[in-house]
């Protein structure tokens, strides 16, 4: 029996025995207040060899993801795990992810003030620079720390938390151990004289180490590397300034070249916001901040910290092209936006009101010059390079201004219009020896309300750029009958494509059908190779084209 | 916990004590002539490797004498081992991978040619239609400097002493690497096939894996020969070494040596000489 079948029979022997110790009363007690909830998620594709698209031939002809959640709570108890399916995963996704397991589980009570998780579990400290467990399952991305996670606050107004396991890596661990812990405190909460004060004070702190064999006969590794980070928040009225620095020390790793410079992130955030109008303002500086727990380990694996993405996300389809994707070797980046409400039944705002707002983000390489004359930058074995904090690297990676106008012209009409001027440099992004491409794409979004159950929404979007893969034109209409039908047909068709082979239409035919919270959909198309990005965390999806049949349901 | 912290200082890097290696004599290159690498991805589950593989070779076996060195690379899932028949382990890791993910290999099989770009691509590694004119192409360069590689190994203690020395034949103004790596022939194992031109289908049981990368002396991406400007003539030798792992038979193991552009990653020479 292994450690996973064991901790799941440790479980249920409790349970039976707590059943059996208990008398009627205490067994209507216990079922009286047990709750069992879950969600099911099935995605599977059936392939088309497509040469045109560069779609290829997929041995197996279907692949499929499929995961499902079972949570039990009774009172300060929960429990449950995550069963999860890829015979084979999806195109697109990690091969890893092969075969069938429940790669998490968990169980956790609160007791005295103190929270207490053995097994899976995932948590962030402050904004994640240098610790954060998290799982999307449309990326395929879950770095849930396996071991035991406590909880506790001592004092109102203050929390501790401590960390101690070793990462998900696939159906099996990363070989790096991860010890962290946080403190937070809320100064306002912890003294009842500041309870009420407009003005509100909070500061944090984490340490994270990890730790992980060496022995490599050229390098001398280290086997434990820490991350630390302070942060602080002040509030007052509508305003809001909140920082934090994180520091990492020497980690030589495949991501970083084997350098052994130390590695720093900071993140400033600024919020001004009253009734119709919201401002933000941010920035981000990161140098040498990738931290796995596998000092071998690339891509998303492994990951330990997270670093924040101030670039603009969209869920349009032309503008999402050029997603993205953080850099954790460095980069400087800011994010300006602005929201303004016209108020109702006003001259621009009408009867239901007019949004507008202005995002521009934008992305640069760090500072970097050689540590000597004679040792290129980012050479292995050395420290690397040398940084001036207040410099920017010449190196545009990403620009993205993006101007939306929404409004709602009566019962039955809203519009929503969007420009996006993107600047991608994919050769830093995705790794292709390319120019920067340039791109101006427009959105128009119209949604038809025509009457409770029947809403019809189309979706035209033009991209012009000269460079990459050219100019885009997108049509998309959808027509919902709620609740239970919806049906779209969509088209993506790259007709600016320098080489004329590859002036492809990337059509899809979709219908879904609800019964309660279950969800089936079918859809029928072709996917464009390109990157697919969630808050900067990106995989790569191959062109296909095929049958995608999908199952959700929740209870 | 709070002291969890190893703060290395410099040297970063072990240098071995090459002392019990003595540097012999390099004979001079009478005629320099233009090399290639062929960095071959490819792994024992891959059904079209075999057939890959037979390419390499073709190309290898035409009359290009020892112009043409070939390194195996098996990466990705396709060269895990997997209980039962394919338990065979040929990778190196994590050179292998990260020079898997660092080209952006999309599957095997792949060969690159002195990393040097496939016409119309922005892609060093080609499918095998693209092998033959691509080696032709490569070989048919001015060479812009000799390499040389002398081993020395001794049977008893298994210590491979590996000298290298380069030569510009014209002056230089790259950043230029030099990578060595140890890859051994003649490894028997299955391998999968669809082909039945090659072997039997879907498993040949016997299958010969040649010129397999077994071991580095350099790391992944090979250390600093020379950064600045090199006179025409000047020469570079160097010598390392290493004991070879009990597990490798040493009358088929080659020592292969290649030098390339830090900036553009293009080989410019390579060399591979066996270890005794």
């Amino acid at each position: 029996m292994n450690h996973k079948h064991t901790f799941f029979f440790a479980i249920i022997i409790c349970f039976i025995f707590s059943i059996g110790q208990g008398h009627a009363q205490g067994l209507e007690k216990l079922l009286r207040n047990s709750q069992v909830s879950g969600n099911f998620q099935f995605d599977g594709m059936y392939y088309n060899k497509d040469s045109l698209i560069g779609a290829p031939d997929v041995p197996q002809k279907v692949l499929m993801n499929a995961f499902a959640n079972i949570n039990y709570t009774n009172g300060p108890f929960s429990a449950g795990f995550r069963f999860e399916n890829y015979l084979y995963a999806l195109q697109g996704f990690d091969p890893r992810y092969k075969g069938i397991g429940i790669p998490y589980r968990y169980a956790s009570f609160e007791k005295d003030k103190f929270t207490i998780t053995i097994g899976n579990s995932y948590d962030q400290f402050g904004s994640g620079l240098v610790y954060r467990a998290w799982q999307d399952a449309s990326l395929g991305y879950d770095n849930s720390l396996d071991g035991i996670n406590i909880k506790v606050n001592p004092w109102k107004g203050i929390t501790l938390k401590g960390v101690w396991g070793q990462q998900r890596f696939y159906f099996d661990k990363g070989p790096g151990i991860v010890r962290g812990g946080d403190a937070e405190f809320v100064i306002n909460d912890m003294f009842k004289k500041l309870n009420d004060k407009p003005l509100r004070v909070s500061i944090g702190g984490s340490f994270v180490s990890k730790y992980q064999d060496a022995d490599d006969p050229v390098f001398n590794l280290p086997k434990n590397v820490a991350a630390y980070g302070g942060r602080g928040s002040i509030s007052y009225k509508g305003f809001m300034i909140n920082g934090e620095y994180a520091h990492k020390i020497n980690d030589p790793s495949t991501v970083n070249n084997r350098i052994y410079k130390s590695g720093n992130a900071t993140l400033l955030q600024l919020t001004y916001a009253q009734k119709g109008l919201g401002l933000y303002l941010a920035a981000i500086r990161t140098d040498n901040m990738s931290f796995k727990s596998d000092r071998d380990a690339e891509g998303n694996d492994l990951n330990i910290n997270y670093i924040p993405s101030l670039a603009k996300q969209t869920t349009y389809s032309l503008p999402s092209i050029y997603t993205y994707g953080t850099q954790p070797n460095g980069e400087f980046g800011m994010q300006a936006q602005g929201i303004y409400t016209f108020k109702k039944k006003s001259v621009l705002g009408g009867k239901y009101g007019t949004n507008i707002s202005l995002t521009y983000s934008r992305y640069n390489a760090i500072n970097k010059k050689q540590v000597d004359d004679d040792t290129p930058i980012d050479s292995t074995g050395t420290l690397g390079y040398k940084s001036d904090y207040f410099k920017i690297g010449k190196e545009a990676y990403y620009e993205n201004f993006n101007f939306e106008f929404s409004k709602k012209f009566n019962k039955t009409f809203k519009l929503i219009v969007d420009y996006f001027y993107i600047m991608y440099n994919a050769k830093v992004i995705e790794g292709h020896e390319q120019p920067n491409i340039h791109s101006h794409t427009v959105v128009v979004d119209m949604t038809f309300n025509i009457n409770e159950k029947h809403s019809l929404r189309t979706e035209l979007q033009h991209m012009y750029a000269k460079q990459g893969e050219g100019s885009w034109a997108y049509a998309m209409v959808e027509y919902t009958i709620a609740p239970k039908w919806f049906f779209s047909v969509s088209d993506m068709y790259n007709y600016g494509n320098s080489i004329s082979e590859k002036r492809l239409h990337y059509y899809s035919v979709a219908t879904a059908f609800a019964i309660g919270s279950t969800r089936i959909s079918l859809n029928y198309g072709r996917q464009r190779a390109g990157i697919f990005c969630v808050g900067g965390v990106c995989r790569y999806v191959p062109a296909a084209n095929g049958l995608t049949l999908s199952i959700s349901s929740s209870f | 916990m709070f002291f969890s912290c190893d703060k290395i200082e410099p040297p970063y890097m072990n240098v071995t004590d090459v002392s019990d290696c003595p540097v012999p004599d390099f004979p001079d290159v009478t005629t320099p002539e233009k090399t290639i690498l062929i960095e071959e991805f490819t792994g024992h589950l891959c059904v079209y490797c075999p057939t890959g593989t037979d390419y390499v070779h073709q190309i290898k076996n035409q009359s290009y004498g020892n112009r043409v060195i070939v390194l195996a690379i098996h990466a990705s899932g396709l060269s895990d081992p997997e209980p039962g028949n394919y338990s065979l382990d040929l990778r190196l890791i994590p050179h292998g991978e990260e020079l898997y993910s660092y080209f952006a290999i999309p599957a095997e099989p792949r060969a690159g040619f002195n990393r040097e770009k496939i016409d119309g691509t922005n892609n060093f590694y080609g499918t095998p239609s693209t092998w033959q004119a691509k080696a032709e192409q490569v070989l048919a360069q001015a060479p812009v400097m000799t390499l040389q590689i002398i081993n020395n190994y001794d049977s008893a203690t298994r210590k491979l002493c590996a000298h290298i020395k380069t030569k510009f034949l014209a002056p230089n103004t790259q950043n230029l690497k030099i990578a060595l790596f140890l890859s051994e022939d003649s490894i028997v194992g299955y391998q999968k096939n669809n082909n039945n031109a090659v072997g039997t289908m879907p498993d040949i049981v016997d299958y010969v894996f040649m010129d397999v990368m077994r071991d580095d002396f350099t790391g992944t991406f090979g250390e600093v020969l020379t950064s600045g400007s090199v006179a025409q003539d000047s020469a570079v030798i160097r010598t390392y070494k290493k004991i070879l792992d009990p597990g490798f038979n040493a009358k088929h193991c080659k020592v292969v040596a290649y030098v390339y552009d830090a900036d553009t990653d293009v080989v410019l020479q390579a060399a591979e000489e066996k270890v005794y």
